[in-house]
């Protein structure tokens, strides 16, 4: 988040006292502002679908919540947010993206196509924010990745520029960039690598890397990890998901799901600085093809160095969400209360707020009636409260400005992208100038 | 196993044929005794409807059911297809994904199209594998008539299901020699040809019916750039990849052993080659979908048996089914496929009629194997997918009960049917193989009532209980994100309706010269419908969650003016509701399913000459199941126009469809051409 006034110019110092004073006027007011979800909530039947938008509360706080929001005939989409406003990012067959504010979220801002040159489909999977004038556009379906403005007010202002991650390419044509997450200047791209050129049945799931590109100059990092012309950092998990930074100890997370026929999943974890993996979570320890958490982990959420959680998928409509801690590795076991529901699988299901409450997905096909979201306290080991949304929840993102108690992490120029953590005013202000 | 159960059709078949050939011996035997015999009193009251009528065939005037008949006239002479022909009749809806041979499904009375079964000269052309029929499949060329019995069909159809039944009958040889040549030339390079010949000079007869019809399908439409919500950018563009070619031939040869017996072979190939566009006219794309189709057939009929004046049917049906989808570049589904789909299908069936002094008595039975194998070219064959087949048994028994002068019409009837399923491979989640067994059986029983109460009103009303059993894929689906479940029931529908037919003419001399009114009230109720729930991570599975109910009125008013004026008016108006166990879909319409349907045709014909036009509005329909408001679907407006003339032997039609340019959508995203115009000679030797 040091970026978002890197482009300062001698100019802005001249309002420097003016600037000084007004962050410090407005930080208090921030200290009291509150996150609001907006949950991505699907049709059981995967024939449309809508917005939950819902309150973020503290312990025994009531969350309200506005169900079936500005609905769609598109199941296949992403949500991420950045401040006020979040992005609807609609995937195959619809290639676009629409930017709303939170507190009008019927309305449009803006749509724009993601598609670009005439490929099968650009299929945007993730949108990583360096500020509100520059963000990654993560192209599933092209071997570019689009540098965009997010608040561009023409689809000819969105596109900025292109990252070309040809290189990761496998027999498909293209590298399959995911998910992403912005570190200390650094945007680390999860490239899953899986080959689709065979068809049905007939994927190949290649080593996935970690792609890192220098947020100034906009070019690939040569990690000296790699192999065979890629740049980046292989992965010892294949079909890599999510991927999230802890600040607390300075620590990317990413968790892959591997295959139904190849146990080849985890979680990971990336010293951002020396490019060091080291799996921590292994889906298959003993390497005998029997999944050791009852199947495939498919969801993470990073909440503390010492306290964190993932979700296995067991069978269909079955997930269970297990407590690790990711400084050591070390698997707690099942969560009580949160074991097998319908979480995960196309969006993550786990998802931290600002109070380290987390939010954990519970569609029909699992053990509940109504399709809802489980805020679960982690300091406590209870469940706070059961939203119902009305249809199955899947993409969670935060939007709105995050008290300052968190603001300890932004020095790093971090960002977490499903987080929109408005964090940076303060600390990376002063740092950026002095 | 295969081998051991061709073996047994061949043998029930052998006994089927054999059966009525031994009565025809017993017959003759008989007849042949010097002793006298005394005849039972027979009163034939069944109206024969043409004079190529066959055993086994409906006599739509002789059913209590809510039927449509559409004739060749209808259609001969145009660039009509099968699901423009039959989407303009009362509780008849067509769903198609684009122009001329794009997938066009039907649904009757608000059912799913897969709740409609579809037959050709009485062969079921609904697949076990699943899916409703493609209508864009038959050429009409070769039609004779459609038939449509909408929620209650008589037992000669071996199966009905929870919607009814479209018959579609394919030309037969009279007594005249016919010989004629169609082409026609239309919009976006559609093209027809079409050649018939067919003679009955005697106890022989031949038809032999060849077309080719296709389509560049390349229509203008506003691409939406990605961008539904900005009109803007959007911009026309031509349909990619839409061009469709198809052959269809049709022969057939008969032979009258005398007037009481004949056989007919029936062979009848169609062959279809695809390009599908995809949701984002690529230009780049090559998804395709070729579909080659063989139907055969060999019936003997056999009637006036015995002292009982029994009437009999024994067939035996092939049909044969390959599709090959492949989608090169995966711009449909994410990777590339490439996938052929084998179906075959044999059957038995053996009919009887016995026409008595109060009514008619039919008894029908049909074993039928289907078998249905899709090779996934992408892989090896060790983890080929999906082979399944289904062994079903099914018998009916019907006596339509003729009482007050034939009158009053009662006809009970009741459906056993036995369905053996059995998947022989597969895999689970985690790639190991599967196969799994499921046997079902089901007693569905019906009756109508039927009463002339004078001679130009008549009361009918119908009740039935149908189901619709879970497809190969329903039970045994494992592509993709879908994994089927073997514990899935049957749906089970009860229909009920209730209407009246007013006929009467008032001669050439008044304005108002013929009035034919069919109204009707319907109710469908279907339990364990079977609906596919997806989890959180998108993989779907069927279930039996939900019911679903379906009322309406329909009504088709058919008036003639001043001898020369032909006024028509289709109406139907339904209800659906979906009670669903799933809270997001309770209490919402049925997606698909227009709430009102309107028609308004007007012809003026005079000599050789038909001018005609005609309105279609449709209104109130979702495309999902929850009904948001983004899945609210525009009302369709249709206007068509156009005029047929006769000289001598050659009839010329112009026509002009959707003249309002209304591209349309009935599948979201796959839109239908806008204005289009054609030409259409057929000469007649």
């Amino acid at each position: 988040m040091t970026l978002l006034f890197k482009p300062c110019s001698r100019q802005i110092k001249h309002f420097l006292p003016g600037m000084i004073l007004t962050v410090m006027l407005i930080l208090p007011l921030k200290a009291f502002a509150s996150q609001t979800a907006v949950v991505g909530t699907i049709d059981p039947a995967w024939t449309s679908a809508a917005l939950s938008i819902i309150s973020v509360e503290k312990v025994d706080g009531k969350r309200s919540a506005n169900n079936l929001v500005n609905s769609i005939l598109n199941t296949d989409f992403i949500l991420v947010a950045y401040g006020d406003y979040f992005y609807r990012i609609e995937r195959m067959d619809f290639n676009s993206i629409t930017k709303y504010d939170v507190k009008n979220p019927e309305t449009m801002i803006y749509q724009y196509s993601c598609q670009g040159e005439d490929i099968a489909a650009a299929n945007p999977h993730d949108l990583i924010f360096l500020s509100e004038q520059k963000a990654y556009l993560l192209r599933y379906g092209s071997t570019k990745a689009w540098i965009v403005n997010p608040s561009a007010t023409t689809q000819a202002e969105f596109k900025t520029g292109e990252i070309d991650f040809s290189a990761y390419a496998d027999n498909d044509g293209v590298p399959e960039m995911h998910k992403g997450t912005i570190v200390d200047g650094k945007l680390f791209v999860n490239i899953q690598r899986i080959d689709f050129s065979g068809g049905w049945g007939n994927y190949v799931y290649n080593t996935s890397y970690i792609a890192v590109i220098d947020t100034d100059t906009d070019t690939e990092i040569d990690t000296g990890k790699g192999e065979g012309g890629m740049k980046g950092i292989p992965s010892t998990i294949k079909n890599t998901g999510e991927i999230q930074y802890l600040p607390e100890n300075n620590m990317i997370y990413i968790q892959g799901s591997g295959t139904d026929g190849d146990l080849a999943g985890g979680i990971v974890s990336l010293n951002p600085d020396t490019y060091e993996v080291t799996k921590l979570v292994d889906d298959d320890t003993a390497g005998d093809g029997t999944a050791l958490y009852g199947g495939r982990i498919f969801g993470m959420a990073i909440v503390s160095a010492a306290k964190s959680y993932f979700v296995s998928y067991h069978a269909w409509g079955d997930c269970t969400v297990y407590e690790f801690n990711p400084s050591t590795g070390s698997v707690t076991g099942e969560v009580t209360g949160l074991q097998n529901l319908d979480i995960s699988g196309m969006s993550n299901g786990i998802y931290a707020d600002e109070n380290d409450m987390l939010w954990v997905n519970s569609g029909t096909a699992g053990g509940l009636d109504e399709p809802s979201i489980i805020i679960y306290d982690p300091s406590s080991n209870t469940i706070d409260e059961v939203i119902e949304t009305q249809f199955n929840p899947g993409d969670i993102v935060f939007c709105g400005t995050i008290s300052t108690a968190t603001e300890e992490d932004d020095d790093d120029g971090s960002n977490s992208d499903r987080l929109c953590f408005i964090q940076t005013a303060g600390f990376s202000f002063f740092k950026t100038l002095f | 196993m295969t081998m051991i159960f061709v073996k047994r059709i061949l043998l029930v078949f052998i006994a089927l044929f054999l059966v009525p050939e031994f009565l025809s011996h017993l017959n003759r035997a008989i007849a042949s005794d010097e002793s006298p015999v005394t005849m039972a009193p027979v009163i034939v009251s069944a109206k024969k409807a043409e004079e190529n009528f066959q055993t086994g065939d409906v006599d739509p005037e002789q059913t209590t059911a809510f039927s449509a008949t559409i004739t060749h006239d209808e259609f001969d002479g145009k660039m009509e297809t099968l699901a423009n022909v039959i989407e303009k009749e009362a509780g008849i809806q067509v769903t198609q994904t684009g122009g001329f041979g794009s997938y066009s499904s039907v649904s009757l009375r608000g059912s799913s199209s897969e709740q409609v079964m579809v037959y050709l000269d009485g062969i079921l052309l609904n697949e076990a594998s699943g899916g409703g029929v493609d209508l864009s499949n038959i050429s009409l060329s070769d039609v004779e008539s459609v038939e449509i019995y909408k929620g209650m069909a008589p037992i000669n159809f071996n199966r009905s299901s929870i919607g009814g039944v479209v018959n579609i009958k394919t030309l037969r040889a009279g007594k005249e020699m016919q010989k004629s040549i169609t082409a026609g030339y239309g919009s976006f390079n559609t093209v027809k040809l079409a050649g018939l010949i067919s003679h009955k000079p005697g106890p022989f007869d031949y038809l032999v019916s060849a077309d080719y019809s296709g389509s560049d399908n390349d229509f203008d439409y506003l691409n939406p750039n990605n961008t539904r919500e900005v009109p803007e950018d959007d911009y026309w563009q031509k349909r990619n990849h839409a061009a469709v070619n198809q052959h269809n031939i049709l022969a057939k040869l008969g032979y009258d052993f005398s007037s009481d017996s004949r056989i007919d072979l029936m062979n009848q190939w169609f062959e279809k080659d695809q390009d599908l566009p995809d949701r984002s006219n690529t230009k780049d794309s090559n998804i395709r979908l070729d579909t080659k189709r063989n139907i055969s057939s060999i019936s003997l009929i056999k009637n006036n048996l015995t002292d009982f004046q029994l009437n009999t049917r024994t067939g035996f049906e092939y049909s044969w089914k390959e599709e090959a989808y492949s989608d090169e570049f995966g711009n449909a589904s994410h990777a590339p496929i490439d996938v052929i789909y084998l179906n075959r299908r044999y059957s038995g069936d053996f009919f009887l009629e016995s026409i008595t002094a109060y009514g008619i008595l039919n008894a029908r039975i049909e074993v039928s194997r289907e078998e249905f194998d899709a090779d996934n070219k992408n892989t090896s064959e060790s983890t080929d997918i999906n082979q399944s087949h289904r062994n079903s048994f099914v018998t009916a028994l019907q006596y339509s009960l003729m009482l007050l002068d034939d009158r009053v019409m009662i006809t009970p009837a009741v459906n056993y049917t036995v369905f053996d399923d059995h998947r022989e491979s597969g895999t689970e989640a985690i790639g190991l193989p599967e196969t799994s067994h499921v046997k079902k059986e089901y007693v569905t029983p019906q009756i109508g009532f039927k009463y002339a109460v004078n001679t130009w009103l008549t009361l009918k009303t119908n009740a039935a209980r149908y189901i619709r059993e879970p497809s190969f894929f329903e039970l045994f689906g494992d592509r993709g994100y879908f994994k089927g479940d073997i514990d899935i029931d049957a749906e089970k529908g009860t229909n009920f309706d209730i209407g009246a037919d007013i006929h009467q003419s008032f001669g050439k001399r008044l304005i108002l010269n013929d009035f034919r009114l069919s109204t009707a009230f319907f109710s469908s109720k279907v339990d364990d419908l079977i609906v596919m729930v997806y989890d959180s991570g998108g993989n779907a599975q069927p279930k039996n969650i939900a019911t679903s109910t379906v009322h309406g009125i329909e009504s088709a008013i058919n008036i003639q003016l001043l001898n020369h004026f032909y006024l028509t008016a289709n109406t139907t108006l339904q209800d659906t509701n979906n009670e669903s166990n799933q809270s997001a879909h309770n209490g919402k319409e049925l997606p698909g399913r227009f709430k009102k349907s309107f028609l308004g045709k007007i012809e003026f014909r005079y000599n050789g000459l038909k001018l005609f036009s005609e309105y279609i509005l449709q209104q109130d329909m979702y495309y999902d199941i929850p009904n948001l408001p983004a899945g609210k679907a525009e009302d369709k407006k249709e206007l068509n126009a156009g005029v047929s003339i006769l000289f001598n032997d050659l009839l010329v039609t112009l026509e002009g469809k959707n003249l309002f340019d209304d591209i349309y959508e009935e599948f979201y995203k796959y839109p239908l051409p806008g204005r289009s115009f054609s030409v259409t000679a057929k000469y007649t030797f």
